[in-house]
């Protein structure tokens, strides 16, 4: 099922536009909104500012894989089939997406392990990086499985905003800013080194996803947007 | 004996629907019984798909109940989804980009194991799509893909079907063979809204009117 | 006069009617405003910022407009004037191109707002003639993007690469050797040179100097090129290039 969803994906756009997108275009991308601020006042490229603000990109590129890859089912009108018997399909989208969020998630993930910092500290950023992963892959797989459907520009409003949503949080744009409700954001705590609070943060997303799911697979009330 | 759906003053109105919403369905009351086909006729706008949604449980009536083989449909009905079987029917429905083998392959493996090609074949063959399973959906005619409807349907064995406008693009073949399907598992109930009442009549079909949103009449088609 | 007025009025129309689009450039405005307000340490720093966030969002709003600029005038009829020959072609692009930098206006005005609330000293002629850069620019930028997008077969494809050689390189933001100069090769690398106050006697008459160099360089090259293209257009019924 994975491979069959991955070839309508990769058909839909096409193999080398797909390829173009998902490894450099995503990665130049990524290089763009970190160094658009950073690098204004004539500072150089800050590489391990930019290791640790994974806590950024990583959720970032993980929600709009996972909510994006949806746009295949939107475009199919195969609502119906997936409401109705949600669980192996929702498996087969969440193994799916990583694809797409994969290359600057290694980008990071190398980043992280080349850091001039102890060996421990490395270790539970490369943790830390591939839960967020993982749960943002599945928080996004649940979002568009929820949400995607009801409206026809529902995945559209969420891969235009996600970027800057999350961006209130620290990362690229507000640096290491971890006061007030900037920490609530993915990275708020494991910026500074708190792992143990990041990790009962991400248990939480997981639960919200595991809510949202149950939530969506009620009757809805209103029907389901068919193009 | 109770029979296997019962319809309990079900009751639909869209949400946001302005300040004078108006009901889609009203209070419509109806049993479908196993072995049964319940064939639903009706203007344009009548309700009758959203009744299907409602039978599907995509929609969450307003007011009433569904109960099914006399038990009250749950919050998430993980078991009675599992016992239906629903299409929409053509044009949409399937993924565009992949062929009618894959297609099929991938909704058998969201309804519980995915079939192998040879399987996803036999299928083709029974619906008349065999020439055409390495074919992509995007290429097929509006009949060819109500075929690939009727074999999804066909994907796993089921208490009830219920299915939307199937003759709709349909060729005299195609309609032959969707009787047959239709007619083919003695203990499986059918709820079929359909415009063409000489189909309806064939596969011996209890006819419910909708009018309005409301059931004007429920009897056999010769009565 | 009022024929850009209308194209104003139409692009504006054009784009709240893409809510996405609509949420996506409002939060991105807001956070990059509120962004730049925190970061910047003082008036000189903070109008460098302004300059980066507002490209950054109004480069990508440039090039969507420039993408479909074409249909877009197909669909509203007006191609065909331009075919019968009432209105030069050039002049119908360069008015849409104008109309494109008034509407995004907001986006453009609004990390400067942010600038001047943090740092009052932002406030000044300099500032005002910085805006006047950015207009022209961003209206230069999507009048060659234009005739330059017509050239592909998939324009959209093309659209990401565009973006970020603008942005990246255009705006010397990845500080690779000789990223300046790189970037002084694109009227977006004089406004940010003009910004931040760096070779401040020559940044404004280069930037006239490259956005015109750029603007006669492209239109000569592709006007012949786009002209047939349209007409097949048209012919094939296909409305759209």
């Amino acid at each position: 099922m994975v491979r069959l969803l991955l070839l309508a994906r990769v058909r839909q756009e096409g193999t080398s536009q797909f390829l173009v997108r998902v490894v450099p275009l995503s990665l130049l991308n990524v290089l763009l909104l970190f160094a658009v601020l950073a690098t204004a006042d004539g500072r150089g490229f800050d590489l391990i500012g930019f290791t640790l603000q994974y806590g950024y990109f990583v959720p970032m590129t993980a929600l709009s894989a996972a909510v994006g890859t949806w746009e295949v089912e939107l475009v199919a009108g195969v609502a119906e089939e997936f409401l109705l018997r949600p669980s192996r399909g929702l498996w087969a989208r969440l193994l799916t997406s990583p694809v797409e969020a994969l290359p600057p998630f290694a980008l990071f993930a190398v980043l992280i392990l080349l850091a001039p910092l102890p060996c421990a500290q490395r270790l539970a950023h490369l943790a830390m990086a591939t839960g967020m992963l993982v749960v943002f892959l599945l928080l996004g797989t649940v979002l568009g499985y929820c949400f995607g459907f009801r409206h026809e520009k529902a995945v559209n409003n969420f891969l235009a905003s996600v970027t800057w949503v999350l961006g209130f949080g620290p990362g690229p744009f507000f640096g290491a800013r971890t006061s007030g409700v900037a920490r609530l954001f993915p990275g708020g705590f494991s910026i500074e080194g708190d792992f143990a609070l990041e990790w009962l943060k991400l248990a939480a997303v997981t639960l919200l996803a595991g809510g949202l799911l149950w939530w969506g697979s009620k009757p809805r009330r209103q029907r389901v947007f068919t193009r | 004996m109770s029979p296997l759906l019962e319809l309990n003053d079900l009751w639909y109105t869209y949400p946001h629907a302005g300040p004078n919403p108006v009901a889609v369905l009203r209070g419509v009351r109806a049993e479908v019984h196993e072995g049964e086909t319940l064939g639903i006729v009706g203007g344009n706008g009548s309700g009758k798909s959203t009744l299907l949604k409602i039978l599907a449980t995509l929609l969450r009536p307003t007011a009433g109940q569904l109960r099914y083989r006399g038990e009250p449909i749950g919050s998430v009905p993980t078991a009675y989804r599992a016992a239906v079987n629903y299409s929409a029917g053509a044009p949409l429905g399937f993924y565009p980009r992949l062929t009618a083998a894959e297609n099929l392959r991938f909704f058998s493996g969201l309804k519980g194991t995915t079939l192998t090609r040879h399987g996803a074949g036999g299928l083709l063959d029974r619906v008349g799509l065999a020439d055409q399973a390495d074919v992509l959906y995007a290429r097929f005619s509006l009949g060819m893909r109500q075929r690939l409807h009727l074999a999804r349907l066909l994907l796993e064995p089921s208490a009830l079907w219920i299915v939307d406008e199937p003759t709709n693009g349909l060729d005299a073949d195609g309609v032959r063979l969707l009787q047959e399907l239709l007619g083919g598992a003695p203990d499986r109930a059918t709820v079929v809204v359909s415009h063409d009442r000489e189909f309806l009549h064939r596969i011996g079909a209890r006819i419910l009117i909708l009018k309005e949103g409301q059931v004007a009449r429920c009897a056999s088609l010769s009565s | 006069m009022r024929f850009t007025l209308l194209l104003i009025r139409v692009q504006w129309i054009d784009r709240r009617a893409t809510s996405s689009f609509i949420i996506g450039i409002t939060l991105q405005t807001a956070l990059l405003t509120l962004a730049l307000a925190h970061r910047a340490t003082g008036a000189g720093p903070a109008l460098v910022l302004a300059c980066r966030a507002a490209l950054l969002t109004c480069v990508t709003i440039v090039l969507l407009s420039a993408m479909s600029s074409v249909q877009n005038e197909f669909r509203y009829g007006t191609m065909e004037n331009v075919l019968l020959g009432r209105v030069p072609l050039a002049r119908l692009l360069g008015l849409r191109a104008a109309s494109c930098a008034v509407v995004m206006s907001p986006a453009l005005c609004l990390p400067f707002a942010g600038a001047a609330v943090a740092f009052p000293s932002v406030l000044g002629p300099r500032t005002l003639l910085l805006i006047a850069m950015l207009y022209l620019c961003l209206a230069a930028i999507c009048y060659q993007c234009t005739l330059l997008l017509c050239q592909f077969a998939r324009p959209s494809a093309a659209v990401p690469w565009f973006r970020l050689a603008l942005l990246l390189v255009g705006m010397s933001v990845v500080p690779f050797p000789r990223a300046r100069q790189v970037a002084e090769l694109l009227p977006t690398g004089w406004v940010i040179a003009y910004a931040a106050g760096t070779r401040a006697v020559v940044a404004l008459p280069m930037f006239l100097a490259t956005v015109s160099l750029w603007t006669c360089a492209v239109w000569l090259a592709f006007r012949k090129r786009l002209r047939p293209s349209i007409e097949r257009s048209l012919v094939d019924g296909r409305a759209a290039l």
